[in-house]
């Protein structure tokens, strides 16, 4: 047999399938492997760049470019597997329209917000930047500036980012794109908990007896997690997979209860099971008694709309998340209205079938892990579905035990770690902290070395209310960083696009492509991504995980920390802070910014001694900054149930799940022998909160904002594919996912086309009272929803069904519902 | 896209365990797909070498239409620049 490079490879590929499969392989195939020389190519780790999971990819370079990577055999969440997605990592970097250098709208060599995109130096896009930032901050102040940013960027940028905007310039107008996604589970876990993230990990999926998607499309979404779900489910038979939705997706082929309810009706579905455990004596209450409060939420407060809205108008209680002591008898009561024929009837869903799921939860031999994301995160009531869901774990005892576990997952790779552990809201500071309790704030300034009173106590700006502040001239200096946010905010026609085309505003797009949002901007600045640049993720399962920088980045693109530390060099702090407050601290007179936020003597507290060879954030600013940054971070949690490891072991590890204690990870917390920070004889502790007691706290079902009536007679869905990632803008890059799903399609019920006169393929017209949008139907394929509801993806930049939607959001979490909203089609 | 541009890369293919004979005979029909192994709870691994305009994506498709195929993990993906000169570097 002749030896070429190429069977070398291939005999490479099938080795680590095998090796992981359990696969064994002919020896001819075996000897080949022995003999390969790797094909002279550099492996390292890294998390992957998409979504948050957080699978590790070993990623392999040549010549100062990707070119392989394998799923990482040692990482304990993929196993050494990929998704498809992960599977194309190599390309993500190279697509042809990568951006290399600033570019400033301009007329006649100057900046005009009319004018055509023209490349400019850096110095020259700082320059026009800090001349706008300084207008903005001298003519109305602080909450004149607005920061939007990512649960993409590293740990070290988010919390840059945040320190920059909330002690630099004083104000708390930023957010995260996780504001779309993560908003409401947060806002569910501090309600119940007292503490975010789940208190499970990914262990469960292979303790579990039952599982209960609900809303989630894990088979699109978190394919290797589906992988371990499927692998759980063949090699065990008894296990059972119900799968709740508002349509059929790829999730239905392993079901065994298939659940196609009318949107909205999952609160009525939840309290109904609560109800049955109740009513068939299946509460857990010596857990129940010792280890949990009962709540009641207040009702009608309204969906998150502009103030003026009628909706808004109309509500007893708008915003409003105060909750009531009730006790055990009053919830009984509460949910009993919630009978197997009320909630049938009103979710459309069979009593047998709801009855079938209620009875997994209600038998004390069956361990359930309940698993969602955007489907109860995106919801005008997402932060009472979460605790609703939650209360089903609670009333039976089925939580922080490997296999009993409501898990709430994530969609990006660092929603947790960078979005909601550094607190990048506007309302949050890290480790949970917020800046409305003075006592956070004062915690927050003492760590920062900075006078009291740095930090203002108002929250800023969420991320739905920025487009609107934009839209009415509040917010005039506005930088987007690590997101495509034009594409991916709802209402974009009537809140987006006018805010960022509003005369008096200036934008900034960081991206390392010209994405819809760069487009809308004023200025674009080329970014270096991933492994360009050494950072740290953190995933759904409260791993934290590091790579270095692995190749250089594509030429004149630059890292986002760079680019936040390198702005910050233009501000004296006179420019952003009053005299009272700098009098409180005179030794800051006369520096800058970055001096007094990252030259504190801990951000660079590290030297250029301790880095690898490759590391141009660092060598830039000559200290180890991302080192720095993460371990001043990292002080906040430690000590408080969030501590994370010294920096330097997560190089060692495929990532740590916090808290780490004594050098230790904690896979599950809150129960006795399995978390630290439990007390013996305690059995469990729910220690977020101060009687260490979690809340089982009763919401009622509330009618959506907005239903189907007689003109606009469908629902609409919108969501993710497999293929693309978000809004597509890398995935969209990589020729073999664009060519597998280039458009994004309307999937609707072939009785709703016939009745439409549509054959599968004809463009039609969506139209909403907001906006329209054109695409083509789908009759049949991988998603099939009921009579009456269409879904529509949203990866696709010449499909931006973000038109069509409707900006209303939870009003507690300020997270949008991107899954309901009225639309009527016709054929255009 | 370069012509010389071969892919090559694995995967897993979960399958119902009872039809692991009947899938590999349908999966080794299929172009560009080669089977190096199978387990009997319903495991094969796949490697596919692709050039040019074929597309792995396309492979994948159409094993995941497969009746009683469950799940496709991947595995590996590598990017090669060869030529037939570079064929004999070994």
């Amino acid at each position: 047999m002749k030896l070429t490079r190429r069977s070398m490879i291939k005999a490479s590929a099938a080795g680590a399938a095998a090796a992981l499969a359990g696969v064994t392989l002919p020896t001819a195939a075996t000897n080949l492997i022995a003999s390969s020389d790797e094909t002279k190519i550099k492996w390292d780790k890294a998390p992957c760049r998409f979504c948050g999971v957080g699978c590790s990819v070993l990623v392999g370079t040549q010549n100062g470019r990707v070119v392989a990577t394998q799923g990482d055999p040692d990482a304990p969440v993929n196993k050494g597997i990929n998704c498809i997605k992960g599977y194309f990592l190599s390309k993500i970097m190279y697509g042809n329209d990568r951006l290399t250098t600033p570019l400033l709208r301009m007329r006649d060599g100057k900046f005009n917000k009319d004018g055509d995109f023209a490349p400019v130096s850096w110095d020259q896009a700082f320059d026009i930047m800090a001349e706008k930032w300084k207008a903005a901050l001298k003519a109305k102040g602080p909450t004149s500036v607005g920061m939007f940013g990512s649960g993409q960027w590293t740990v070290m940028e988010g919390y840059a980012a945040s320190k920059l905007m909330k002690a630099g310039f004083r104000s708390n107008n930023i957010d995260p794109n996780a504001r779309h996604c993560m908003a409401s589970a947060v806002g569910g876990f501090m309600r119940t908990f007292g503490i975010d993230e789940p208190m499970g990990c990914y262990d469960d999926f292979e303790h579990a007896d039952a599982f209960v998607l609900w809303g989630a499309n894990m088979a699109e979404m978190h394919p290797i997690l589906w992988t371990r779900l499927t692998d759980r489910r063949l090699s065990y038979p008894h296990v059972r997979v119900n799968v709740l939705s508002t349509f059929r997706h790829r999730c239905f082929e392993l079901s065994d209860n298939d659940i196609i309810f009318t949107p909205q009706t999952d609160l009525a579905i939840a309290n109904f099971i609560a109800n049955y455990i109740i009513e068939n004596d299946a509460v857990n209450w010596e857990f129940v008694n010792k280890h949990t409060n009962f709540k009641r939420a207040t009702t009608d407060i309204g969906y998150g709309l502009r103030n003026e809205h009628p909706l808004q108008k109309k509500a007893a209680n708008p915003n409003s998340g105060k909750m009531h002591p009730m006790t055990f008898e009053e919830y009984k009561t509460s949910v009993a209205e919630y009978s197997a024929d009320k909630v049938s009837e009103l979710s459309g869903v069979s009593k047998e079938k709801l009855i079938t799921l209620a009875k997994l939860y209600a038998d004390p031999n069956t361990k359930v892990m309940s698993l969602w994301t955007m489907g109860i995160n995106q919801h005008t009531r997402g932060v009472w579905m979460n605790s609703l869901v939650y209360n089903i774990h609670l009333l039976v005892g089925k939580i922080s035990q490997p296999g009993n576990s409501p898990f709430s997952l994530t969609g990006q790779p660092s929603a947790c770690g960078t979005a909601r552990e550094v607190g990048t809201f506007s309302h949050r500071l890290p480790a949970d902290m917020v800046v409305t309790k003075k006592e956070h704030r004062d915690i927050a300034e003492k760590i920062w070395k900075l006078p009291e009173g740095t930090i203002p106590a108002k929250p800023g700006y969420h991320a739905v209310e920025q487009n609107r502040r934009l839209k009415d001239g509040d917010i005039n200096a506005y930088w987007v960083m690590c997101n495509n946010n034009m594409q991916a905010a709802p209402n974009l026609m009537e809140e987006g696009l006018p805010g960022y085309r509003n005369p008096d505003n200036f934008i900034v797009c960081s991206d390392p492509y010209p994405t819809v949002t760069a487009q809308a901007s004023d200025l674009i600045l080329p970014t270096a991504m991933w492994v360009e640049k050494e950072g740290a993720y953190g995933n759904a399962e409260r791993r934290t995980q590091t790579w270095y920088q692995q190749v250089k980045p594509v030429e004149g693109a630059k890292s986002d920390l760079w680019q936040l530390l390198e702005f910050s060099k233009r501000f004296s702090i006179e420019d952003v802070w009053p005299e009272e407050l700098i009098e409180k601290m005179p030794g800051y007179r006369g520096k800058s910014v970055y001096e007094v936020l990252y030259r504190n003597r801990q951000v660079d507290a590290f030297p250029l001694s301790e880095v690898q060879e490759l590391n141009d954030d660092a060598r830039d600013q000559g200290f180890y900054v991302q080192k720095g940054l993460f371990e001043e971070y990292a002080t906040f949690g430690r000590g408080h149930g969030h501590d994370l490891a010294p920096y330097d072991r997560y190089h060692q590890e495929r990532g740590l799940l916090w808290p780490v204690v004594d050098g230790k990870e904690t896979r599950w917390r809150f129960a006795e022998g399995l978390d630290p920070y439990v007390e013996k004889g305690s059995g469990f502790q729910f220690y977020g909160n101060p009687d260490n007691k979690a809340n089982i706290i009763f919401a009622p079902y509330e009618q959506p904002p907005e239903s189907p009536n007689e003109e606009y007679d469908l629902w609409l869905c919108t969501g993710r594919v497999l293929e693309h990632w978000h809004s597509g803008s890398l995935t969209g890059r990589v020729p073999e996912l664009y060519r597998a799903v280039p458009d994004a399609l309307c999937y609707i019920h072939p009785e709703d086309a016939t009745r439409r006169n549509l054959r599968r393929g004809d463009e039609v017209l969506i139209e909403s009272i907001r906006g329209e949008v054109r695409c083509r139907v789908e009759t049949r394929g991988r998603d099939r929803p009921p009579e009456g509801l269409v879904f529509v993806p949203w990866f696709d930049a010449r499909v931006l069904i973000n038109k069509v939607t409707l900006d209303a959001t939870d009003p507690l979490s300020k997270q949008t519902d991107f899954k309901k909203c009225a639309v009527k089609i016709s054929k255009v | 896209m370069n012509h010389r541009e071969v892919h090559i890369s694995s995967l897993i293919v979960h399958v119902r365990p009872a039809r692991l004979d009947e899938m590999k005979v349908q999966i080794s029909r299929i172009k560009g797909a080669e089977i190096y192994g199978d387990a009997k709870e319903g495991k094969i691994v796949v490697v596919l070498e692709t050039v040019g305009q074929k597309y792995i994506t396309d492979i994948i498709g159409t094993i995941n239409n497969l009746e009683d195929v469950l799940n496709t993990s991947l595995v590996y993906h590598q990017i090669e620049h060869l030529g037939p000169s570079r064929e004999e570097d070994l």
